[in-house]
C-alpha cells in the first residue's frame, strides 16, 4: 500500500442477476479525499456496485481493491475503516436512536467510553439531540434517514458510502445532509455518493461518474463532463409575435443544434460557444422580430446524460 | 452497547417474539391450572367403589387385606361398599347417581377385575386411576405372597413400597405442568430464531449492515445466541417460579433437578432456534416455522395429553433415535426421571444427549451463518 494507491479501485467487474447484467465490465477509481458521485437512473447498477465492493454480493468477474489491498468478505481490517449508509434505512426497530448508533458503532469500536463520545458527536452531527430516546418508528422519514446516516458514520470511517441518502427527504433535511457530507470530507474522509438527482451530485461532488445499464458512461468533474459533450447553453426568448422567419434565421446560425417555436416561446439548444446569446438576439434583430424576456441556462448534467445515452435522466 | 446487550434488548422488546416465547406458555400453564386443579382435588379425595364380597374375593390371597388397608386410616384411598354378588354391585353402580366409580370383583378363575362406570363425571379418569393403582399394588403384593409361601400381607414390607414404587407418585397435575414446561422450552427457541435471522446478510438490511461491519462473524453470532439463551432460560425460570409459587404446584422437592433440565433443555432449543434461522426463508416465516416445529415435536413428546402420549410412545418404539432428536421428549423423560427416582443418573444421561444435540445444532447454525456474500440481497 502506497500513498498513491487509490482508496477504491475496481476493475472489470461483471455482476449478473440471472438474465439481468447489473454491472457490465465496470471500472472505478477513487482517490483519497474525493467526494465521488455515482450518478445514474434507477436500476443503473449503483447499489449493486457498492454491494460488490463491500463483498455483500458475489460477482462473476473482476477485482476490488481498497487502499491497494484486495477486498474479501473477511477483510475485517479494511472493513473497520469503512462506513456505509445503505439505501434502505437499516436500524433496529426495538432500539432508541442513541442505542442504535451505539450498537452499530460497537461493530467498530470496542471501548464503551470512547464510543460514548463518538455517539454524542454523531447525534450532534445529524441534529437528532432531542430525539435521542425515540424509537425509529416515531421518527419522520427525514429524521430516520439522518439516524441511518449517524449509524454509518459514528465510528469516524475513512471511506464512507452514501447510497441515495436524500431519497424521500424534505428539503430542510436534504440540505442538512449535504452540508454534513461536505463536513465529513473536510475532516478528511473519502466519500462515495450515489444519487439519481443530478443537481445534488453537481453541487456536492468533486468528481462524477455517469452510469447507465451497469456501465460507466463518462467520468470527470461536472465542468469536464459538460465540456466533453460539446453542449452549450439553452436560450429561451419570449417573442412579441410567433414568426416562422425568426425560427428559420435561428436555425441558420452555425451553433444552433436544435430550435423550436412553441406559441411565441423560442427555445434554442446551442453548441458550446462564447457568443451564443448574442448571436441569437442578433439574428432576431436582423429579421426585425421584437422580444420580451430572455433566459439563458447553462447546460445541466441531464443534458450531458441525454447526449451520452439518448435517454432522460429524470424519472 | 455491545452485541450481547443489543440482542438482549431487541429480543426482549420484540413484541411478537416475547408473546410467543413468554406469554403463550405462561397462559398455557394458567389454563392447565384451571383445567386440572379440579382433577387434583379428585385425586385427594377417597374414591367410592363397590367390592363384590363373595367366595372368590375372599379366596384371593391378600386382596381383602389390601382393600382394608387402603380404605381406612389417614391415607384413605377408597371408600368401599360391599355387595354380595356382581349383579348387586352392577345395580349399585348403575343406580348410585354417579356416587360409585365402578366395582371390583374377582372372576371364578381368580383374576381381579375392575368394572368401571363409563358415565361422564368430573374427575372420572383420576378416580379410576386411583382404583387402578390399588389393583396394581395388590397384584404386586400377590406376587410377593406367591413367591414367599406363608407370608401374609402384614408381613410384606413391600406392600407399602409397592404402592409408592417411585419416590413421588406422579399426579396428573404435575404431569401436565411438566408437559407445559417441556412445551415452553420448545417455544423459547423463538428468541434464537428472531435474533439470528436478523443477522443474515442476504435477507435483512440490518444483517447486511452488520456483515459489512468490522466484527468477525463469530463475534456477532455468539453474543446473539448467548443473549437468546439467557432470555430463553430466564423465561423458563420465571415460568417455573410462577407454576411453583403463584399456582402453588408441588414438584416434590425436585426443583433443582428441574432447573438443571431447563438449563440444558433451553440450550438445546436455543440451538434449534438458531439452526432454523439459517434456513433460506423470509424472517417472518422462520418464526412461524420455529413455533410450528416446536408444537409438532411437543405432539410427538406426548405433551398434549393421553392421545398424544400414545402417539409419542408408539413413535419412540418404532424409531428410538427420533426421541433423541426431539428435545421436548427428552425433557419430558428427564423431568420424570428426576421426579420419580432418587438417583439423578438417568436424567444425567438424557442431559448429556441433549447437550450433544445442542452442540450439533449450534454447529449447523454457525455453518449456515458463515456465508457473507450472496447471489442477490
Ligand atoms: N435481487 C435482485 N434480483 C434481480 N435483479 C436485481 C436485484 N437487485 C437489483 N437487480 C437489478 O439490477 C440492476 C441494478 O440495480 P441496482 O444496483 O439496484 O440499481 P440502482 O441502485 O442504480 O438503482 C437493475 O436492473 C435491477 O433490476
Ligand atoms: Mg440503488
Amino acid at each position: 500500500m502506497t500513498d498513491q494507491s487509490p482508496v477504491v479501485e475496481v476493475e472489470d467487474l461483471v455482476k449478473r442477476y440471472k438474465e439481468v447484467v447489473a454491472l457490465d465490465h465496470f471500472d472505478l477509481r477513487i482517490a483519497q479525499g474525493e467526494i465521488f458521485g455515482l450518478l445514474g437512473p434507477n436500476g443503473s447498477g449503483k447499489t449493486t456496485a457498492i454491494n460488490c465492493i463491500l463483498q455483500l454480493l458475489t460477482y462473476s468477474k473482476g477485482s476490488v481493491k481498497l487502499w491497494g489491498e484486495p477486498m474479501t468478505p473477511t477483510s475485517y481490517d479494511l472493513k473497520r475503516r469503512i462506513g456505509i449508509v445503505p439505501q434502505q434505512v437499516a436500524v433496529m426497530a426495538e432500539l432508541t436512536v442513541r442505542e442504535n448508533i451505539d450498537y452499530f458503532c460497537s461493530l467498530y469500536v470496542a471501548q464503551a467510553e470512547r464510543r460514548r463520545e463518538l455517539v454524542d458527536q454523531a447525534i450532534a452531527f445529524v441534529g437528532l439531540g432531542e430525539f435521542a430516546s425515540f424509537r425509529p418508528k416515531k421518527l419522520s422519514g427525514g429524521l430516520a434517514r439522518r439516524l441511518n446516516i449517524a449509524c454509518g458514520i459514528a465510528h469516524q470511517p475513512e471511506l464512507i458510502f452514501f447510497d441515495e441518502p436524500t431519497v424521500a427527504v424534505d428539503p430542510q433535511s436534504r440540505n442538512a445532509i449535504l452540508e454534513g457530507i461536505r463536513g465529513l470530507a473536510r475532516d478528511g474522509a473519502t466519500i462515495v455518493y450515489t444519487s439519481h438527482y443530478m443537481e445534488e451530485v453537481e453541487q456536492l461532488c468533486t468528481r462524477i461518474m455517469i452510469m447507465d445499464h451497469g456501465r460507466s458512461v463518462a467520468v470527470g468533474t461536472a465542468a469536464e463532463l459538460k465540456a466533453a459533450t460539446g453542449i452549450g447553453e439553452r436560450v429561451e426568448v419570449e417573442l412579441d409575435i410567433a414568426d416562422d422567419a425568426a425560427l428559420a434565421a435561428i436555425l441558420n446560425l452555425p451553433n444552433t443544434q436544435q430550435a423550436t417555436l412553441e406559441g411565441s416561446t423560442l427555445r434554442v439548444d446551442c453548441a458550446r460557444g462564447s457568443q451564443n446569446l448574442g448571436d441569437v438576439l442578433g439574428a432576431l434583430d436582423a429579421v426585425g422580430v421584437g422580444y420580451g424576456r430572455v433566459y439563458s441556462e447553462p447546460p445541466t448534467l441531464n443534458d450531458v446524460f441525454l447526449e451520452l445515452t439518448g435517454t432522460e435522466l429524470r424519472d | 452497547m455491545n452485541a450481547f446487550t443489543c440482542s438482549l434488548k431487541t429480543l426482549a422488546r420484540d413484541k411478537s417474539t416475547t408473546a410467543w416465547a413468554f406469554l403463550f406458555p405462561l397462559v398455557l400453564c394458567s389454563l392447565f391450572y384451571i383445567a386440572f386443579t379440579g382433577l387434583d382435588d379428585a385425586m385427594g379425595q377417597p374414591v367410592d367403589v363397590v367390592v363384590v364380597d363373595d367366595a372368590a374375593y375372599r379366596a384371593a390371597p391378600g386382596l381383602s387385606e389390601t382393600v382394608d388397608a387402603v380404605s381406612s386410616g389417614d391415607d384413605q384411598w377408597l371408600v368401599v361398599k360391599y355387595a354380595p354378588n356382581a349383579k348387586e354391585a352392577d345395580h349399585l353402580v348403575a343406580h348410585g347417581d354417579g356416587k360409585y366409580y365402578g366395582y371390583l370383583a374377582v372372576s371364578p378363575s381368580g383374576e381381579v377385575e375392575y368394572h368401571r362406570d363409563w358415565r361422564e363425571r368430573p374427575g372420572l379418569d383420576a378416580g379410576n386411576e386411583v382404583v387402578a393403582a390399588v389393583v396394581d399394588s395388590y397384584l404386586q403384593t400377590a406376587a410377593f405372597i406367591a413367591a414367599h409361601p406363608g407370608a401374609t400381607v402384614a408381613q410384606a414390607p413391600e406392600f407399602t413400597k409397592a404402592v409408592q414404587l417411585t419416590a413421588n407418585p406422579p399426579s396428573d397435575e404435575v404431569r401436565y405442568f411438566y408437559s407445559a414446561l417441556g412445551f415452553a422450552t420448545m417455544m423459547v427457541s423463538i428468541f434464537a430464531t428472531t435474533g439470528v435471522a436478523r443477522l443474515r446478510s442476504g435477507r435483512s438490511h440490518v444483517g447486511a449492515r452488520i456483515a459489512v461491519g468490522g466484527l468477525p462473524r463469530y463475534r456477532v453470532l455468539a453474543p446473539t445466541v448467548g443473549a437468546a439463551y439467557v432470555l430463553a432460560f430466564g423465561t423458563l425460570v420465571i415460568g417455573l417460579v410462577y407454576v411453583r409459587y403463584v399456582l402453588g404446584v408441588e414438584f416434590g422437592g425436585r426443583e433443582t433437578g428441574i432447573l438443571a433440565i431447563l438449563a440444558v433443555g433451553a440450550a438445546a432449543t436455543t440451538a434449534f432456534g438458531a439452526a432454523v434461522a439459517v434456513l433460506p426463508l423470509a424472517s417472518g416465516a422462520l418464526m412461524g416455522l420455529s413455533a410450528g416445529i416446536s408444537c409438532l415435536l411437543s405432539l410427538f413428546a406426548g405433551l398434549y395429553g393421553p392421545g398424544s402420549q400414545e402417539l409419542a410412545d408408539s413413535t419412540a418404539e418404532a424409531a428410538p433415535w427420533f426421541t433423541w432428536l426431539n428435545p421436548a421428549r427428552e425433557m419430558y423423560d428427564a423431568f420424570f426421571s428426576v421426579y420419580c427416582y432418587d438417583s439423578f443418573d438417568q436424567a444425567a444421561l438424557i442431559l448429556v444427549r441433549l447437550a450433544l444435540l445442542a452442540l450439533v445444532l449450534f454447529g449447523l447454525a454457525a455453518f449456515g451463518m458463515r456465508r457473507l456474500r450472496h447471489e442477490h440481497i
